[in-house]
């Protein structure tokens, strides 16, 4: 290699592989990282690159200027194609221009991106509808609504897959298996999934669904076949199949069977649960023995049996 | 000659596997500790480290301070429970930083493209990281000074780009 090597005045830097350089980069806070298309024409377009990338109000004077910059930075990313490794998005006290449509817009965007982990410590409200999870980590002190939406799409075989595949357990085309992460999520206090009759329908107890929502003080599941959520809370509510277990097997209309070669489930903050469901959905008694038995945290189970005839009986269980 | 030596085991059983750097020094380390490189991890799998592995692209300075690396690293590896062998989270966290510290130009360098051709994502990482720190929160020209880049911008290119994104510029 024809490098000055004698000399320490030679500009190593520069000299290394392009695909070096977006690796230090991406160690950068975001504007240092802007900062370098300045350093001579060669750096002009490696900020870029960056995989990680951590947007802070507090770098800019207006609330058009980071809305600006984050949409063409996340612009960027998708039509470039390029994968982001981290993405953080940060508001602080005196720069409180971030607001939760918006913030919404950049993470579904960055979820495209394949983002592995996705931070926004002042987000109240994420909607993740029809996204794709990829190896997804969710992080958020300030997370109290979180709607993720497991309905399947078509009646394929698969479909299955293709539920956990909303849901950030993504099984990729080769086949690799992860499970989901919820960790940092301690305000959270109301997590809901929309499942449809088909969700779960084949189940094995490779998929822990449970870890995903153990986090949650407050479970609702509900069942739906509507796009929108006042429709789905509107509409019918059937009870839906209870396989986010980690030791079940499968779930039928008339039984639910676990494997008990696999350890019980944990769910050491789950102290409300609501169940809506048929009143001839003889399952329920079966989920409620099983709560019982495995979660001594729980504190009442709240029962709502829905009649074919249009006249709701409510009952608890403590 | 080479071949006896690596073919040689040590106590634990552990295979013997000779590096050898750009400049001819030969370096005797473990299986274990020299698959810490993906690259030569790959060459152990297809065999074909049974007369040393020559590393043409890293000088003996530099590979001196790789299998440094790797020794200290190599419990990371190992099974959880052999606490007597395994280097302490402490300690490793302590040689780590004194490594990185020390680290200036040009060596930072050479040991980066090191790290990248022996692919040693934990120490790429860290020897980028280092860079990443030694950049940050400098001015261009801070950087520009530091690692000996040259502006190669007039004045009107210069002020047009920093335009651009005007925000991350008003210091």
């Amino acid at each position: 290699m024809a490098m000055d090597d004698s000399t320490d005045a030679a500009d190593r830097l520069t000299n290394l592989p392009d695909e070096l350089i977006h690796r230090i980069i991406s160690f950068l806070p975001t504007r240092d990282a802007v900062r370098t298309c300045i350093l001579s024409s060669s750096w002009r377009n490696f900020w870029e690159y960056a995989n990680r990338v951590d947007f802070n109000t507090a770098d800019f004077a207006s609330k058009n200027g980071f809305a600006s910059f984050v949409d063409s930075r996340m612009a960027r990313y998708e039509s470039k194609g390029l994968s982001i490794d981290s993405f953080w998005i940060r508001s602080c006290r005196s720069h409180d221009f971030l607001d939760d449509k918006r913030t919404n817009i950049w993470v579904r965007s960055a979820v495209r991106s394949k983002a592995r982990v996705i931070g926004c410590p002042s987000l109240e409200t994420l909607e993740l509808k029809g996204c794709l999870f990829g190896k997804a980590q969710l992080s958020s002190a300030s997370l109290k609504f979180l709607s993720i939406d497991a309905r399947v799409i078509d009646g394929d075989q698969d479909h299955f897959l293709d539920t956990f595949t909303l849901l950030m357990l993504r099984a990729t085309e080769g086949g690799a298996r992860c499970t989901p992460s919820l960790g940092k999520m301690q305000a959270l206090f109301k997590t809901t999934i929309y499942l449809d009759d088909y969700t779960f329908s084949d189940v094995s107890d490779r998929w822990d669904m449970f870890s995903l929502i153990s986090q949650a003080p407050e479970l609702r599941l509900l069942s739906s076949t509507g796009n929108i959520v006042e429709e789905v809370l509107t509409h019918s509510f059937r009870f839906p199949k209870w396989v986010f277990l980690r030791n079940l097997v499968r779930v039928t209309r008339s039984q639910i069977v676990f494997n008990s070669q696999v350890s019980p489930f944990e769910c050491p903050s789950l102290r409300h649960l609501e169940i809506e469901g048929w009143e001839t959905d003889n399952r329920i008694n079966c989920v409620v023995q099983i709560l019982r038995q495995n979660v001594p945290s729980l504190e009442t189970v709240h029962i709502k049996l829905l009649r074919l005839v249009p006249h709701d009986t409510e009952g608890f269980w403590q | 000659m080479a071949a006896a030596a690596a073919e040689a085991t040590i106590d634990g059983g552990g295979k013997m596997i000779i590096l050898i750097s750009a400049d001819g020094k030969r370096f005797e380390v473990t299986e274990a500790v020299a698959s810490q490189s993906q690259l030569i991890s790959n060459m152990i799998e297809d065999d074909c480290t049974e007369n040393g592995v020559r590393l043409p692209n890293v000088d003996g300075d530099i590979l001196t301070m790789v299998v440094d690396y790797c020794n200290m690293h190599a419990g990371d590896a190992a099974a959880d429970g052999d606490t007597t062998k395994a280097s302490s989270t402490e300690e490793l966290k302590k040689f780590d930083a004194e490594l990185v510290q020390a680290l200036e130009n040009p060596v930072l360098f050479k040991l980066i493209l090191a790290a990248n051709f022996l692919n040693i994502k934990s120490l790429l990482d860290m020897t980028c990281q280092r860079v990443a720190d030694m950049m940050s929160g400098k001015t261009p020209e801070q950087m520009r000074e530091t690692f000996s880049i040259e502006n190669d911008f007039t004045p009107e290119e210069e002020a047009a780009i920093r335009q651009e994104n005007a925000w991350a510029f008003d210091d």
